[in-house]
């Protein structure tokens, strides 16, 4: 959806000028992990049983056009609404028959994937992953944020002063809680560390002016990923390059990149950087 | 030369080429490890900047969302808009869907 009539003109221009529109993740309305507040849950089961009754097509992964007063009005299934026509049509559809009046976005638009608050004293890194593939995974890229605090930070730092030519390996549980998301877009998205078979990050110490500490890092992660939920996990490598920039007892600078990264036969690239205040 | 000295000089000539050709091979561009000490710092920064995602990959991010339902359906009162609701499974608005 976000890869086709999403990112449509079209239909941007309609669901800004004529509707609210709303999203929502199906795992925060299911289950006890989800943070969806009950109310919420039921307004989402309130819409699918309206659509039960009205014998329009309901499930987990569709598109909902809900009159004025949130009840439910016409919905496509995903293999339907990924055409834009097919979504185009329904949007108009609804135009034609609510009448809106037309305007501006209700919500100004702004970043969907936005990072997590920094904890006290701690560090966010952002995390890019692009396949090479331009399949329906591979039309954009996925995004992670990844906020360290500071008793794990300070752990990919050298313990004693650093000076030129100096190596040490970084924390392996603070760098695996990075390292686990370099994986290219898939459906599953089951992170855990436990996926990680091997991997390690070394930095070496190639500048220092007064405080400001320069060092290079190398490293790779090598793990098992699936790219469906369930199914048989193939095999990801990746090796990794990087710098780590830092004055004693203060948050580091930290960017990562892979050189070769691949998950089975698909190529991917990732890149970490830590988010500057500016950027946030 | 005796036929044993010939041997052991031109199996000793193959071990040479073989490494010479095996070194070539593990500089080559298949197997580049990265940049030098001297460049890793620009080009580290350079291909961070290169991998970001373009604004025609975040069009998503030019619609006006709203992320709960009850919220739409108030603003759709308010503004007598009807809503557009897209339910999915993973994190549309990251691409880890």
């Amino acid at each position: 959806m976000r890869a086709g009539p999403l990112s449509d003109r079209r239909v941007i221009d309609l669901l800004n000028r004529h509707f609210v529109p709303v999203y929502i993740v199906n795992e925060e309305y299911a289950g006890k992990g989800g943070s969806a507040s009950v109310e919420e849950r039921a307004a989402l089961q309130r819409v699918r049983q309206e659509g039960y009754a009205k014998k329009l097509s309901v499930g987990t992964v569709h598109a909902y056009v809900l009159d004025p007063d949130g009840h439910t009005h016409d919905s496509l299934h995903v293999a339907s609404a990924l055409q834009t026509s097919r979504l185009l049509a329904m949007l108009e559809r609804a135009v034609a028959h609510f009448k809106p009046r037309p305007g501006s976005p209700i919500v100004t638009p702004a970043r969907q994937s936005t990072p997590p608050p920094a904890p006290a004293n701690g560090l966010v890194l952002h995390l890019i992953s692009r396949s090479d593939a331009r399949d329906s995974w591979g039309h954009f890229p996925a995004e992670n944020w990844i906020a360290l605090r500071r008793e794990e930070w300070s752990r990919l730092l050298p313990r004693d002063s650093a000076n030129p030519g100096q190596t040490w390996e970084l924390d392996r549980e603070v760098t695996g809680r990075i390292l686990t998301y370099f994986y290219p877009q898939t459906e599953n998205n089951d992170a855990r560390t436990e996926r990680i078979e091997a991997h390690s990050l070394t930095a070496k110490v190639i500048a220092v002016n007064g405080d400001l500490v320069t060092a290079r890092v190398d490293g790779f992660v090598r793990m098992s990923h699936a790219f469906y939920p369930g199914r048989t996990a193939e095999p990801l490598q990746a090796e990794v390059v990087g710098v780590l920039t830092f004055v004693p007892a203060q948050p580091p600078t930290l960017q990562l990149v892979t050189t070769r990264a691949a998950h089975g036969t698909r190529r991917f690239n990732v890149a970490v950087s830590t988010v500057t205040l500016d950027a946030r | 030369m005796s036929a044993f000295a010939r041997t052991a000089r031109l199996l000793s000539t193959a071990v040479i080429v073989g490494a010479v050709v095996g070194t070539a091979c593990a500089t080559g561009p298949e197997l580049w490890r990265g940049p030098s000490d001297v460049d890793v710092v620009r080009w580290v920064r350079k291909t961070v900047a290169e991998r970001q995602p373009t604004a025609e990959e975040r069009r998503f991010d030019d619609i006006g969302w709203v992320t709960e339902i009850r919220t739409a359906v108030v603003l759709g009162k308010a503004h007598q808009r009807p809503i557009f609701l897209t339910t999915g499974d993973g994190r549309i608005s990251t691409g880890r869907c």
